[in-house]
This record gives structure tokens, sequence and C-alpha cells, in this order.
């Protein structure tokens, strides 16, 4: 059944992807985006890790938006 | 209430909580594991990785059954808050086990066929028009789906960055969760020759659910119209007398129909901030006032009862409301200041002069 | 704006409580409703799959 096929591979691309923004996120982004997250321990970083690959969209608009308002 | 993210706010309390959780997950599993394999023998053993997906999936029903129980039950009594102050935990810990259910089940099921494992979970049954024989399993992954968003958000970086009204709307899919769960196993495991008493127990746990919920939404919806202010005039409103609020205590009262705000009768005399913790929008005035704070009754957070705002390092801040007394009546002026703006408290007249005339 | 948030609570579990209990009800029916379809192994293309 392509449908269901294709369904599952854009569910996986949207996955890979999330990782993959997920991993500079927690790393680098999050310290733009949450002053109280500067400095955070790894341990923090990961566990907010699975929930930035899923919401990954909502969060790239935001920094996009963040990197628009203070070009510094 | 954070200066500084940790990946978990551990303190003593919590710590034994999750050791209990986890020792009752162990147990429930252990046991479920052992009844299994020396009750059916012979003909009727099961193999031990169905066993395995039965207990997990067992385990998270009925831990799902008792998260969605203690909302509602923390409304009707004050007796089951200290579940609710670490509910977050139970929930994450529910979804670790509906994982591995869902996982061993993929798996076992559906990966050793040449089809991609997660596809045959979608195709391998397309009789999405029979009811006893309908692919149960899709309802599953959906459920599974989104109980792991929840967990994945359930950190207080989340709560803060998606902001309290979207981190509730996403949460509140916890039910629609429920709904799906109840439907991948009647339409799944109870489909099977398995003992009535399985269904009933579904379908009773259903039934106690349902009626809580609708039991506090009613009640809540009633209080709300008989804690209505009444209009005093030049814009104030009258929220009752002094002598109805307990030393460090609240009165909890609706504005104008849509407002809540706590009235706390303090050692300084009375203050109304605004109901809403800043935290997880927790009834604060539920709570009481402990060392000089008003205390969330959900998970603590503090807050001074003059400004609204939590004590320093902290810096959550929520509205507050100008307030005066006049005899033993109290007035609160609907408009509400800024967030963690300072408001002289009102004194309370002595009893004696209270009935000048 | 807390207070309709409490009143969605009520309107979800108005609409949401009698789904699942008609669901639950039907898919008990269902059960006992002969014949008893048959389960199908994964990966073995049935007769209604076929075009």
């Amino acid at each position: 059944m392509p449908v269901a096929e294709t369904i599952i591979l854009a569910v996986a691309s949207y996955a890979i992807l999330g990782v993959v923004f997920a991993i500079w996120f927690v790393f680098r982004g999050v310290e733009r985006f949450d002053p109280v997250a500067q400095g955070g321990p790894v341990s923090f970083r990961l566990l907010i890790l699975p929930g930035s690959a899923a919401l990954w969209p909502l969060l790239l608009i935001r920094c996009l938006r963040a990197l628009k308002e203070s070009p510094a | 209430m954070s200066i500084q993210y940790r990946a978990v706010q551990w303190n003593r309390h919590k710590r034994i909580y999750d050791l209990l959780l986890v020792a009752g997950v162990v147990l429930f599993i252990a046991v479920f594991m052992i009844v299994g394999l020396t009750r059916w023998q012979g003909t009727a053993a099961a193999h031990p990785v169905t066993l395995l997906m039965r207990a997990t999936s067992s385990c998270a029903i009925t831990m799902l059954s008792i998260i969605l129980m203690i909302g509602p039950a923390a409304r009707l009594s004050p007796r089951f808050s200290p579940l609710l102050y670490n509910r977050r935990h139970f929930g994450v810990t529910m979804f670790l086990v509906a994982l591995i259910h869902g996982a061993v089940a993929v798996f076992w099921y559906h990966g050793f066929g040449i089809v991609n494992p997660i596809v045959s979970v979608f195709t391998s049954n397309a009789r999405y028009d029979s009811l006893s024989g309908f692919p149960f399993q899709p309802l599953g992954v959906l459920a599974l789906a989104i109980l792991f968003v929840m967990a994945a958000t359930s950190h207080d970086f989340w709560l803060k960055n998606l902001t309290p009204t979207v981190w509730k709307t996403l949460h509140m899919l916890v039910y629609v969760a429920y709904a799906l769960i109840v439907m991948h196993v009647t339409l799944g495991f109870l489909q099977d020759d398995v003992s009535w008493v399985y269904g009933a127990l579904l379908g009773g746990t259903a039934v106690v659910i349902i009626t809580l919920h609708l039991v506090t939404g009613v009640r809540e919806w009633r209080r709300d119209s008989r804690d209505e202010g009444q209009a005093f005039g030049e814009g104030w409103i009258d929220v009752g007398s002094v002598d109805d609020i307990e030393l460090n205590h609240a009165k909890v009262v609706v504005l104008r129909g849509c407002e809540r705000i706590a009235v706390y009768r303090h050692a300084d005399g009375i203050s109304a901030i605004s109901n809403v913790c800043a935290h997880q929008n927790g009834p604060l005035g539920e709570g009481r006032i402990v060392d000089g704070c008003v205390t969330c009754p959900w998970h603590g957070y503090q807050y001074l009862v003059h400004n609204g705002q939590s004590p320093p390092p902290y810096t959550e801040k929520i509205p507050t409301y100008d307030v005066r007394v006049e005899g033993r009546r109290i007035l609160v002026n609907p408009e509400a200041n800024p967030p963690g703006t300072e408001v002289t408290p009102a004194s309370i007249p002595s009893e004696t002069s209270g009935d000048r005339a | 704006m807390i207070r309709a948030h409490r009143r969605r609570h009520l309107v979800v579990w108005l609409v949401l409580g009698p789904l699942i209990l008609i669901g639950l009800a039907l898919g008990l029916w269902a059960r006992l409703a002969p014949p008893v379809e048959s389960f199908t192994p994964p990966s073995v293309p049935s007769a209604e799959d076929a075009p």
C-alpha cells in the first residue's frame, strides 16, 4: 500500500530533520531562546531533546524571529 | 520556581514518590508475569513475550486511569493533593511502560515479515469497515504518539516557552489518548476469547473516570455562579465579609463573571491577588500563607501577598488588585494591576469599631 | 481566561464521555455477534485485498 508507505516516509523525514535540528537547538539555539537555559547542565539539554525534535518547526520559526529582531 | 533549569527538580518528597512509583511498576509487572506463567500451563500457556506485552499494557492502563482520576479527586478533596504534586513523574513513567508494550508488540508481531514493521502495523489488517476485526493497532500507535509528545514536553522549560495556555491545551490531549486506548483494548484484546471480567474492569473504570470529571466540572461551574462578587458602586465589588476568611487563608471570588481572585486575610490585613499561579495555573486561593508567602497548593510556588512577586531570587509575578475594607465588608477594584504591583493591604478595623453607625 | 479553560474540560468530557461509552458498548456487542471473524496474519494478502 503506497499511501501508508508515503505517510511513514514523511513522518520519518520529519523525525530525522527534527533530531538534527534538536541537537543544534539544545546545545546552541536554546541559549538565545530562553535566558534561564544559559549554562544549563547537559542532563537538562538531553531531557528537552525529544521535545525539540518533535516540535522543531515551531522552535525554528521562533529562532528565526528572534534572529531578525536582534541582528547582533 | 527556577533561576536555572535542572534535569529533574528532585527533593525528598519527590524522591519518595518516585521510589514508590518505580517499585509499584516493577512489582505489578513481576507479579503479573509470575502469576501468568504459573497459572496458564500446557495448551493454555502464553509465550513469555506475550505475557510481557499484557503485563506492560495492564500496568500502563492502570497508571493512566489513576492519573486521570487524580485531577478531579484533588478538586473534590484536598487529601488527594499529594498525588497531584508529582503527577508529572507518574505520567512520564506511564509513557515509558506503554512504550515498552508498543515496541515489543511491533517487533513481535510485525518484525519478522518482509514488510517494514511500522508499515505492517498500519497495513497488515485493512478491515477498517469491520468492527470485531477492526485494525486496533493504529489506535494504540496514535495514543502512544500523543503520550510521547506529552512526556517530551513535561519539563518546565516547555511550560514556559510554549506558554501555559498552549501547554495545557496540548496536555488535554491525554483525554483523546485515553479514548483511543479504550478502543484499542476493546477492539483488540477484548475481541479474543477472554473472560468478561476484563471488559467489566475497563468499562467500570471508564464510567468512574467520566463521572468524576463531569461531577467536578458541574460543581466548579455552580461554585463560580455562587461566588460571584456583588457590585458596590463606583466600580468596586463587594466580595464578602472579613469574618468569612480564616487568618492566613483565602476566599476565592469571581469578578465580572470571568476572573478568579484570591482574597487573603493575613497579619497585616486583607490583600487580593490573582487566583492563577504563574507556574501551572494552580488555584492560589486554595493554598495558604506559609512563612509569610502565599503558597500554591499544587507545586508550592510562593508569592508575597502584598505585591504578587515571588521572593528573590525567583522572578514569577502575578497581578494584584486594589482592596479596601468598609465596616466588615471587603471591597475589590476589579481592574487588575500589572503583575507584581505593590498594593498596601487593607487594615481590618477591630470588631467594636466595625458597627459605628 | 482560567475559568473558560476549566469549562473546556467539562465540555471535552461531555463530548468524549458518551463517545467512549458508545465505542465500548459497540465493541462488546460486536464480540457477541456471530460469526467470529478469524485473525489474518500480517503480510499475507487476503482475498479482499486483491484487485
